[in-house]
């Protein structure tokens, strides 16, 4: 979750993200400026109530150029692209797509280290790992060590009822899995 | 005699403050043209409009005894006729002046200046060479009918045949419907004051109704207009109402036995019944009965007749039929009004899927009839109201806002609080636009009443039971807001009425890409059609209030007694004439001529001058050229060609441009701004088929190098606009055959149809620059071939 002081000052701007941001997007930015704050797409979006920044918020800060807000917000991981927000928008922002190419960039910059990202990462470090959702693995590369000790207890019970694995569990098609990430990756090396 | 006498004329060119003298050198322009042949004078001023550039005109005609005068200034459209004055004034006729265009047609397209200056004298020199073959010429003058009709028995139309009739004029009153009244008559209350709408609307119906300058026509529309202004003759198509409306005591006797009990009310926006003969509502003018076959066993089944039998006056006649009735009327006002979406499109606000989800209109009966739910007739808690249903969403529906739903939401939300103190209104908006005289103190008096305003579109409507859940954010908070609710009232976009842009298309009023109908200029002509003696008032022209449609009424009620005050028109003597000694009484014209204004007499063809427009098609295809057009005479016109085709301009473009629509769009274009090459030059002419195979070739041979065709999509004088526009394809299609066997390329020839909310299709003037620069060349030998067949 971000916190942040509900003050927006000057250091927080960079005059170039919606502009940077449009150019990503290509076509589909062209609708970015026409936002007008209806809110139509967070009443549609079903993870907003969990998100620090409602999706229309998201809009807002881009339009003014608060660039970290946003780049280090919840709701870019939290997006769950449903597409409510587009197919509804009245204005045609497609703002999953949008939700999307933050976050790429937010991805491109270290400094963003919101714990929402951290879990995406790790998560798919897991899946490409192990070709599927591994629980105690994506545990165990989340937390620190001290959390882990003190919920040892409680993981042993997990155990015992046979609801999580001590072995790591990898899938059988683990290496087609991987095959396709490096797909992806290949794919997307070529484009940039 | 004027024409007779050695041309000297005089040039004037304006700066237009800068406007135009920013982009091209007038001080180059002047000097240009005072080279040119016949010119005794040229002038410059900063403003040739003003009181002293004007001076300047009158004291140069004075001074140097000039007796032409070449304007070089801003579009004709703005102020041909005060220079005209200016010629008037000092005894000059006013068809010896010229207008050029070096604004809206140079110096607001291009941004070179060097070529803009060069296309300038291109345009000033074709105007001077013209001027040199003008010739003096009488406007005529035609009565006009003192009758109007007006379209739409609304509360627009209500008011602006009460203040024509109130003039003395006889007015024609139609509406489709089988009553007058429009949508006020479903209404309770109107906002910002709260009078209730029949109340202060019925008094009104009755008084047209009886007025003796006022005939009404209920059940009838208009399908076919002709004429010219002044003397339009207006086709209706009248339905069958099979009730004798003067018999009519309308008792009810006939819908007590009428057996279809449960035909959908449209008064009651659906949300009651009515039987199959009916009275529209009880306050309906004409006061009589009407039939709907469409629900009638009669009709339907071909057994019933009950009412007729019921009907101790025998007012009901089943052999009604449909007819047509032609009447002519000097104007026309056209007041159509709107229509409330159909919100159900719109899947997310799940209407149709709920009885308690209605429209902002049915809402407006629900108050009439007692304010309670649809569903299960209780009264209703807690009430949300929608905003921006299909308006603002360029994306999913309408991209303008409505106008009024927010203030027909606010009284509605009030209206109910006032009808059950124990509800609870909910307001949901994107912008809350109250601006009107005593809004915003309304919306105030709603807030103060306990009505709850949520800053958020909603996002869903979703049937729970019977209950109806909301789910929208709160923008001002940032959270989402899910409630459920009672009753859900969607204030649904206002559409123009189905039928709109046909009835425009009647009268040559074009509609905006809100499907309302086009004012002819936004702000300083809003109420006027592009023809004379046509208007619109109200909701046709966009959504808006009553007060502010009372007021279109009247400014549409009084443009039309302006118009019509005088008892007469000028009548444009710029006509086509036949040259008698050449015509040889083929005939071949006759069937050309649009207006059918051409017959034969004595062995010679001969033109009414009441039924030709002047349009000039007869002109190229008579084979002698034997017939000739005042005002754009083949010597003025190949002047004009021969003097815009000198000069450095490479490649150059004529475009012969239709006067109405075709030479108005490039004004918008300069107007916006938008550029395109200098290249392209306009010559202004009555239709594009003024201009034959013959003019092309003078093109050619005077160092052009394409031509471009501007014609108006939808403004065929007569024909539809299918026929129209494949006349014109295949005149362009026949010139660029008949060029090809001089072995001129057909890209050098070029067609463009244009509307005039859809003048940016000018920009189509780049690829014919391209098109033309990428053509094959022209040949020596071409030329010599064009030169030797004008010769001949
Ligand atoms: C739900 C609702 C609530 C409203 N509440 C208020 C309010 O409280 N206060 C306020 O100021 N305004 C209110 N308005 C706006 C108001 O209704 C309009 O401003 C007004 O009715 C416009 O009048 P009009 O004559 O221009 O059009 P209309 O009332 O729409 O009348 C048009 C007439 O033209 C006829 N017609 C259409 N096409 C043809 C044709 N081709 N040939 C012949 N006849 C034709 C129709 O049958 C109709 O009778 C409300 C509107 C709605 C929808
Ligand atoms: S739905 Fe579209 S216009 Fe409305 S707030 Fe969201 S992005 Fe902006
Ligand atoms: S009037 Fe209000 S509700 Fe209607 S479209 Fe405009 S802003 Fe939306
Ligand atoms: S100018 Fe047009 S209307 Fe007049 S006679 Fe010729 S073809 Fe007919």
């Amino acid at each position: 979750m971000n916190t942040w002081s509900r003050k927006i000052t000057p250091d927080m701007m960079d005059p170039n993200f919606e502009t940077t941001l449009r150019k990503k997007l290509g076509e589909k930015g062209e609708k970015i400026p026409l936002c007008f704050q209806c809110g139509v797409c967070s009443g549609s979006c079903p993870v907003a109530f969990a998100m620090d920044f409602t999706p229309r918020q998201i809009m807002e800060l881009i339009k003014l150029g608060v660039k970290d807000l946003v780049l280090n917000s919840s709701t870019i991981w939290l997006c769950a692209a449903c597409y409510s927000c587009s197919v509804r928008c009245p204005q045609g922002v497609d703002l999953k797509q949008v939700m999307d190419t933050l976050k790429e960039m937010a991805l491109e910059d270290p400094k963003y280290s919101v714990a929402e990202k951290a879990f995406y990462e790790k998560f798919i470090e897991v899946v490409r790992k192990n070709g599927r959702m591994d629980e105690v693995a994506l545990y165990v590369k989340l937390m620190p060590k001290s959390t882990i000790m003190r919920n040892l207890g409680f993981g042993l019970k997990l155990y015992q009822k046979g609801k999580i694995h001590l072995s790591p569990t990898k899938s059988n098609s683990a290496d087609q899995v991987a095959k396709i990430f490096e797909k992806v990756l290949a794919k997307e090396v070529q484009q940039q | 005699m004027v024409s007779s006498e050695e041309p000297r004329i005089g040039v004037f060119i304006c700066h237009c403050g800068g406007n135009i003298s920013d982009v091209v050198d007038v001080e180059k322009v002047r000097e240009a043209a005072s080279k040119m042949p016949g010119v005794v004078v040229a002038e410059t001023n900063r403003y040739m409009c003003s009181k002293t550039g004007l001076d300047l005109i009158k004291d140069s005609i004075k001074k140097y005894g000039l007796n032409r005068v070449v304007e070089a200034s801003c579009t004709p459209r703005m102020h041909l006729n005060t220079f005209r004055r200016a010629l008037v004034d000092t005894g000059l006729n006013p068809y010896l002046l010229d207008m050029v265009n070096i604004r809206e047609h140079c110096s607001w397209v291009h941004t070179d200046k060097d070529t803009a200056t060069e296309k300038a004298i291109a345009i000033v020199r074709g105007s001077v060479m013209r001027a040199h073959h003008l010739e003096p010429l009488q406007p005529e003058y035609r009565p006009v009918e003192r009758s109007v009709m007006v379209v739409g028995g609304g509360v627009s139309g209500i008011f602006a045949s009460l203040e024509l009739a109130n003039k003395g004029y006889q007015v024609y009153l139609v509406d489709r419907k089988p009553s007058i009244g429009g949508r006020m008559m479903q209404l309770s209350k109107t906002f910002p004051t709260l009078d209730c709408s029949t109340c202060i609307l019925a008094p009104r119906m009755v008084e047209v109704g009886q007025h003796p300058n006022v005939k009404i026509i209920t059940l009838a529309e208009p399908v076919k207009v002709s004429g010219s202004p002044g003397n339009y003759d207006v086709t209706l198509r009248i339905k069958p109402r099979y009730v004798d409306v003067s018999n009519c005591a309308s008792c009810g006797d006939c819908a007590k036995k009428c057996p279809m009990k449960r035909v959908p009310n449209e008064h009651e926006a659906g949300l009651a019944y009515r039987t199959a003969i009916y009275l529209p509502f009880p306050q309906a003018i004409p006061q009589a009965y009407v039939i709907d076959p469409e629900h009638c066993l009669y009709f339907q089944k071909g057994t019933c007749k009950v009412c007729a039998k019921a009907c101790t006056r025998g007012a009901i006649n089943f052999d009604d039929k449909e007819r047509l009735e032609t009447i002519r009327v000097g104007a026309i006002v056209l007041a159509t009004g709107i229509d409330v979406m159909d919100p159900s499109p719109l899947k997310e606000y799940s209407y149709g899927q709920h009885p308690d989800i209605v429209t902002n209109l049915q809402f407006e009966r629900l108050l009439l009839q007692g304010m309670l739910r649809p569903s299960d007739k209780n009264v209703p808690k807690k009430v949300a109201f929608i905003l921006c249903v299909g308006s603002r969403s360029p994306e999913r529906a309408q991209a303008y806002c409505s106008k009024v739903c927010c203030m027909i939401a606010l009284k509605q939300a009030f209206l109910l609080k006032e009808f059950h103190a124990e509800s609870e209104p909910w307001v949901f908006y994107t912008d809350m636009r109250a601006a009107g005289k005593w809004y915003e103190e309304f919306y105030t008096r709603c807030r103060e009443h306990g009505v709850k305003f949520v800053r958020g579109r909603v996002a869903e409507v979703k049937p729970n039971g019977s209950s109806i859940t909301l789910r929208a954010e709160d923008t001002l908070l940032g959270a989402q807001i899910e409630e459920n609710f009672d009753l859900v009232v969607l204030s649904t976009a206002l559409l123009p009425s189905i039928g709109t842009k046909e009835v425009g298309q009647l009268v040559g009023m074009d509609t905006g890409p809100d499907g309302f109908l086009l004012e002819k200029h936004y702000k300083l002509e809003p109420v006027d059609g592009a023809w004379t003696g046509v208007y619109a008032a109200g909701c046709a022209l966009g959504p808006k209030d009553v007060r502010e449609s009372v007021v279109e009424a009247m400014s549409a009620a009084s443009r039309a007694s302006t118009f019509l005050g005088g008892g007469k028109i000028e009548v444009s003597p710029e006509k086509a004439f036949v040259i008698e000694d050449l015509c040889d009484g083929c005939g071949v014209c006759l069937q050309y001529c649009p207006k059918n204004a051409l017959s034969i007499s004595n062995g010679k063809a001969t033109i009414n001058p009441v039924s030709c427009i002047g349009c000039g098609i007869c002109v190229p295809v008579c084979p002698k050229q034997a017939i000739d057009l005042k005002h754009n005479t083949e010597k003025q016109l190949l002047a004009s060609i021969y003097g815009v085709s000198q000069g450095n301009l490479k490649p150059l473009i004529v475009a012969f441009t239709e006067k109405v629509v075709g030479y108005r769009a490039a004004d918008m274009y300069g107007l916006d701004r938008r550029k395109y090459p200098p290249n392209i030059v306009i010559i202004e002419v009555p239709t594009t088929r003024r201009v034959g195979l013959k003019h092309v070739l003078h093109a050619f041979n005077a160092g052009a190098d394409g031509v471009v065709f501007v014609e108006a999509e939808d403004n065929w004088y007569g024909l539809s606009k299918e026929d129209g526009l494949k006349q014109f394809r295949g005149h362009v299609s026949q010139i660029q055959r008949e060029l090809r066997k001089f072995g001129v390329d057909a890209a050098r020839v070029m067609a463009v149809a244009v509307t005039l909310p859809q003048y940016y299709k000018l920009e189509i003037f780049d690829t014919v620059v391209n098109r033309v620069k990428g053509a094959k060349p022209l040949t020596d030998d071409a030329k010599a071939k064009i030169k030797g067949v004008l010769s001949s």
